[in-house]
């Protein structure tokens, strides 16, 4: 086996509604803190909440690679209007790297080199294959994905990156729907922007009274964080490449430091899962993807 | 689509009033008649998911209890009393025979609620997959019972179920004489609600046939 | 000249029969495993059934497709590459596919059998299907069910590819293909094992005159006797945010495009989809035979007879879904 490459955090795209300048100094704080390899910068769910942040941008990405960071730039995973194919031309006509989420990004890349998102299904090595012909130099797996599957994938993946969420609550569902607007009852073309009030989205308990899901806007993600921390080890022996932390509203600073040490083995994933406890508070855990289980399990002795 | 509806009043009127060994006797002789006559049919039952699914009809003093995933297929007939089925089906006679050829479809009973199901749904929807994979007509089995007297017992069928039905007005109507209607309307408006569902079926099949034709006619012309 | 292509299902043989009967123009269905989405017990075709199936339709002027839309996880792609060969074999007209690695497969082995882009892919704009459609040479996309009858006419002018739309049936409110719900209750994935809030997860409790649905561990919905139903799963269900329940993603409805056939024709659209590999073959008689009534007067320039189908419609009511306004 050749050398393998140190294993590298990356920091996956806010998918909440962030105030901009909060937004900034999140940035700015993990430009300066966070032991992390990559930052995917951009907008995923919803192309109403663009504009705000726009005036920093460009500041943000500056700050961001003077210290060191790779700079993706993500997409939206759900592409319906002529405005959003324009700004996702204009995007990849830049030249930066870019997240393709949603098959329309593969088409304006024209074959140039790119990260495939998690919103666009690589599920096997025919997509594998495919994807990698036409220019993807990472792919960012499935959130559904069993550790047999990203196995396969990751064993034969040659020298294309593999990514797989490992810290932060799973995307499970895009829609063109606004179900903050919803839960507000609102329409979503007078949404005021609702899904700003919940910086870690928005709670939905089944009727007997459990957590379930956490609204996002059009997007709809698990309640509980998903968490593989005692897997770190066996999915970079598997080949899994870079390791994704999702931003939420708490220390990502010191969410990336416990990762970063169970990587490099400084420190065991026990103690880092219950210090993971303490910054995250009362969200549950959950891994039963990975594990060939229904997501919403928790395998582990934590 | 089945021509002709069995004679629902009578089937149940049988169904009541037969002693039990007569029933037994009757039901696993349709049980073998669909063997010979349906062999894929068994097959299919026998290759679901190993389960016992009880049959409720809500008219019926008693349950039918369908043994699935094993060879041979069995069909028993059970009191009434706490399911031990891995699955329960409840609806009333007449759903079942329509459910059973094909004539109304489960999941639109499913959403007005006529059907109820317990337990294991998987074991039912496979159930009824297979079951719909079949033209069946329980007219033409019961009939095929008789042998060479299958059109005149299907005849004395028709006929007894109409005095059945008519029989069975004049007591709801006495019985709605007695009591305001509360209790019976909802099954009156089912059975128009049937009624009206099959007559819509039937002109919209007689529709196509009429474009079809006309279609037909067109291209020849 | 032929106003809408009229695509209709068929769980089982008998299905087929009654759709060719009721005035189909084209009928698709699936194999019995996980290659297709609609992968339930005692439904769907084997190879012999298939091929007798196409060869029924085709003494009757009638299409087959065959939907292999599932993605095939790692390393068990085979059973989507011998679907293709069977598919191919039966004299199907056309596959049905979504996966990439799939699709390239059938480009590169089947380059003779003709490609519909699966509803699954949710290709929702013009450079996704101009994707599809460049790589593999996708002759028709299924347009998702989230876009309004403006949006489809303008996919139809920028793409020049045939278009197939919903026309009746259940409304998922979610992008398809990628709706990870069911399997965080289930552990088993709609995407790649073919059934959306499979029946064996699924159970009704009857609790002091309540009835609740559940699929796996988690309470979907709680109804009283006689309140209209949905089917069990997760988008359908009613969650509780700010304190009040409701049916957050999507009420107990069913779609039908009935009424607004004109409008779908004017946008450009090739074939009308009606959904329901799942029902049974009376649903299938029933809806093909209105919808067949509503085309045939059309093309004859009259006004289609007013006719519902609110009885077969999930939930019993009927919605125009994404075509309309607000529906967002």
């Amino acid at each position: 086996m050749s050398a393998r490459a140190p294993a590298r955090l990356t920091l996956g795209p806010l998918l909440f509604h962030w105030p901009a300048t909060t937004r900034r100094d999140f940035y700015l704080r993990i430009a300066d803190e966070a032991p992390v390899h990559t930052v995917y910068l951009g907008e995923v769910v919803c192309s109403k909440r663009e504009p705000g942040f726009e005036p920093y941008r460009a500041a943000v990405i500056e700050r961001l690679r003077a210290a060191g960071k790779e700079v993706v730039l993500s997409t939206l995973a759900l592409v319906t209007t002529a405005r959003e194919v324009a700004q996702i031309r204009e995007l990849v006509a830049g030249g930066a790297l870019v997240e393709a989420n949603d098959v329309a990004c593969l088409q304006l890349l024209g074959g140039r080199p790119h990260v495939v998102g998690p919103y666009i299904n690589v599920f096997n090595e025919g997509a594998r294959q495919f994807v990698t012909g036409h220019g993807a130099t990472r792919i960012v797996l499935p959130i559904e994905m069993p550790a047999s599957s990203v196995g396969v994938l990751a064993a034969g993946a040659g020298a294309t990156d593999i990514e797989l969420q490992v810290f932060g609550r799973l995307p499970l569902s895009v829609a063109m729907r606004c179900y903050h607007a919803r839960a507000h009852e609102r329409s979503k073309d007078h949404c005021q922007l609702v899904c700003g009030l919940d910086p870690d989205g928005l709670t939905a308990q089944t009727v007997d009274g459990f957590d379930i899901l956490t609204i996002n806007g059009t997007q709809t993600l698990t309640h509980g964080h998903g968490v593989l921390l005692a897997e770190l080890d066996a999915l970079t022996a598997a080949g899994v490449t870079h390791f994704r932390l999702s931003p939420h509203a708490l220390d990502m600073v010191a969410v990336a430091k416990l990762y970063r040490d169970v990587l490099d083995g400084t420190r065991d994933a026990a103690s880092a899962l219950a210090a993971l406890r303490v910054l995250t508070g009362s969200v549950p855990f959950v891994n039963g993807f990975l594990h060939g289980r229904e997501g919403l399990a928790w395998v582990g002795g934590a | 689509m089945s021509p002709t509806r069995p004679p629902i009043a009578l089937l149940r009127g049988a169904a009541t009033v037969l002693p039990r060994p007569v029933l037994e006797r009757i039901t696993s002789a349709v049980l073998r008649g669909l063997a010979r006559t349906r062999p894929k049919l068994l097959a299919n039952l026998a290759a679901l998911e190993p389960a016992v699914v009880h049959i409720a009809p809500t008219d019926l003093p008693y349950r039918f209890a369908l043994t699935l995933g094993r060879a041979p297929v069995r069909l028993a007939i059970v009191d009434r009393g706490p399911v031990v089925a891995d699955a329960e089906v409840t609806a009333s006679v007449a759903t079942l025979v329509d459910l059973l050829e094909g004539r109304i479809d489960s999941d639109t009973l499913f959403f007005r609620r006529d059907l109820v199901i317990t337990g294991n749904t998987a074991v039912v929807v496979g159930l009824r997959n297979v079951l719909d994979r079949e033209e069946l007509n329980l007219a033409e089995e019961l009939g095929a019972l008789c042998g060479v007297l299958r059109r005149p017992a299907r005849a004395t069928a028709q006929a007894l179920d109409r005095a059945l039905d008519r029989l069975g007005a004049r007591a709801a109507a006495m019985h709605r004489t007695l009591h305001p209607p509360v209790a019976d309307e909802r099954d009156v408006g089912a059975d128009l609600d049937r009624c009206r569902t099959e007559l819509k079926a039937l002109t919209a099949r007689l529709a196509a046939l009429e474009a079809r034709q006309k279609r037909r006619d067109e291209k020849s012309a | 000249m032929r106003y809408l292509e009229l695509v209709c299902p068929a769980g089982t043989p008998a299905a087929l029969r009654a759709a060719v009967e009721a005035g189909a123009d084209t009928v698709y269905c699936g194999f019995r495993d996980c290659t297709n989405a609609r992968n339930y017990p005692g439904l769907n075709f084997d190879a012999s059934e298939l091929a007798e199936g196409v060869r029924y339709a085709h003494e009757r002027g009638c299409k087959v497709l065959v939907a292999i839309n599932t993605f095939p996880p790692a390393g068990k792609q085979r059973p989507w590459h011998h679907a293709l060969e069977q598919a191919a074999a039966a004299g199907a007209d056309a596959v049905i596919l979504a996966d990439l690695g799939v699709l390239d497969y059938a480009t590169r082995h089947h380059s003779q059998l003709r490609r519909h882009l699966s509803v699954q892919a949710s290709a929702a704009n013009a450079p996704s299907i101009a994707f599809y459609r460049d790589c593999f040479d996708v002759r028709r996309v299924v347009l998702p069910r989230v876009l309004s009858v403006t949006e489809v006419a303008a996919l139809v002018e920028e793409t020049g590819l045939e278009t197939e739309v919903f026309a009746f049936g259940s409304v998922g409110p979610m992008s398809e293909g990628r709706c990870f719900l069911s399997s965080y209750m289930t552990g088993l994935s709609p995407t790649s094992e073919g059934a959306c809030a499979p029946a064996s997860h699924v159970a009704y409790i009857d609790r002091d005159g309540e009835i609740l649905s559940r699929l796996g561990t988690t309470t979907l919905n709680a109804f009283a006797r006689g309140e209209p139903a949905a089917y069990p799963t997760p988008c359908k269900g009613r969650y509780v945010t700010l304190g009040r329940a409701s049916y957050l993603f999507e009420e107990p409805v069913g779609l039908n495009a009935i009424a607004i056939l004109p409008a779908l024709k004017a946008a450009g659209v090739t074939a009308l989809k009606i959904e329901g590999r799942q029902r049974s073959r009376a649903y299938v008689a029933q809806v093909v035979a209105t919808f067949r009534q509503a085309l045939d007067a059309l093309a004859r320039g009259e006004q289609p007879p007013t006719a519902t189908l609110g009885g077969e419609t999930e939930g019993g009511r009927e919605t125009f879904g994404a075509y309309q306004k607000g529906w967002r």
